[in-house]
């Protein structure tokens, strides 16, 4: 997801997507594609701190370039503890 | 006319009386039971105490010879019968091990059978609370206006999210005020 702005004359379309992997154990890792500066850990986290804990966040190095470059984010989040 | 006669008192070497008339049938005596003593055709077994005698005096080599070859058949039955309760006690002692190994194994087959039903039984919450999370997941990133996309790799559940944002460019925006101000002014 290299490209993910389209423009459309008048009207630019972008596209954001996050990707997430659950294996077995109920281990969560996600990872965010086309969101720009710190938006994509916010909304990473309003979609699943309601379920699960953060516990390891790995910056990308587009994660320190300017808000023009996309930004990408890993993320390993485990499962709260009950 | 005197004599002397001398009584010998021999004695069987068994107290068994099954044992005893095995011996005397096996020797080719016949004999007749009368209370406990065993009546023989030229002489009588006593039974005195818990053991069998023979009376007999010391010229009557016959009979003599007779309880010899019934006392040695006699003792030759002992013998087997100890052999055969050895053997006995042998044959229950391994009969006693096999079915411990029996208990043993069929422990075992039981406890892995448990663990089997136990793992099975995680397996089974470990997919519920995985479901249970992706559900959780696919609602909000919905509400939040993301399509879902949903593959399997490997046992790993795998969610694609993807928003589309359409916005106008603001150097289009700038245009039509422009535009729109220079329209006021004509």
């Amino acid at each position: 997801m290299e490209d993910n702005h389209i423009s459309f004359g008048v009207i630019n379309m972008k596209e954001y997507a996050i990707e997430i992997i659950i294996d077995e154990d109920g281990l969560l890792e996600a990872e965010t594609f086309g969101f720009k500066g710190k938006v994509c850990e916010s909304e990473i986290k309003e979609l699943l701190s309601s379920e699960f804990v953060l516990e390891e966040v790995e910056h990308k190095d587009e994660y320190f370039q300017s808000e023009d470059v996309s930004v990408q984010k890993k993320e390993s989040i485990q499962r709260r503890q009950s | 006319m005197s004599s002397h006669v001398r009584i010998l008192t021999l004695k069987f070497c068994t107290c068994d009386l099954k044992t005893l008339t095995y011996a005397l049938e096996k020797c080719g005596e016949s004999y007749e039971l009368k209370g406990e003593n065993i009546v023989l055709s030229d002489c009588v077994i006593e039974k005195l105490e818990s053991s069998f005698f023979i009376r007999v005096a010391d010229y009557e080599t016959g009979i003599i010879k007779k309880f010899k070859e019934v006392n040695s058949t006699v003792a030759d039955a002992e013998s087997k019968l100890r052999e055969l309760k050895i053997e006995e006690q042998k044959a229950l002692a391994e009969q006693a091990r096999i079915n411990m190994e029996m208990f043993k194994v069929r422990q075992i087959k039981k406890e892995q059978d448990q663990l089997e039903y136990d793992r099975r039984k995680l397996e089974l919450e470990k997919q519920d609370f995985v479901m249970a999370k992706k559900l959780a997941i696919e609602t909000k990133a919905k509400a939040m206006g993301y399509s879902v996309k949903e593959t399997v790799e490997n046992g790993k559940v795998k969610l694609m999210l993807v928003k589309r944002v359409y916005r106008c460019s603001q150097s289009m925006l700038l245009k039509s005020v422009k535009y729109t101000v220079m329209a006021g002014a004509l």
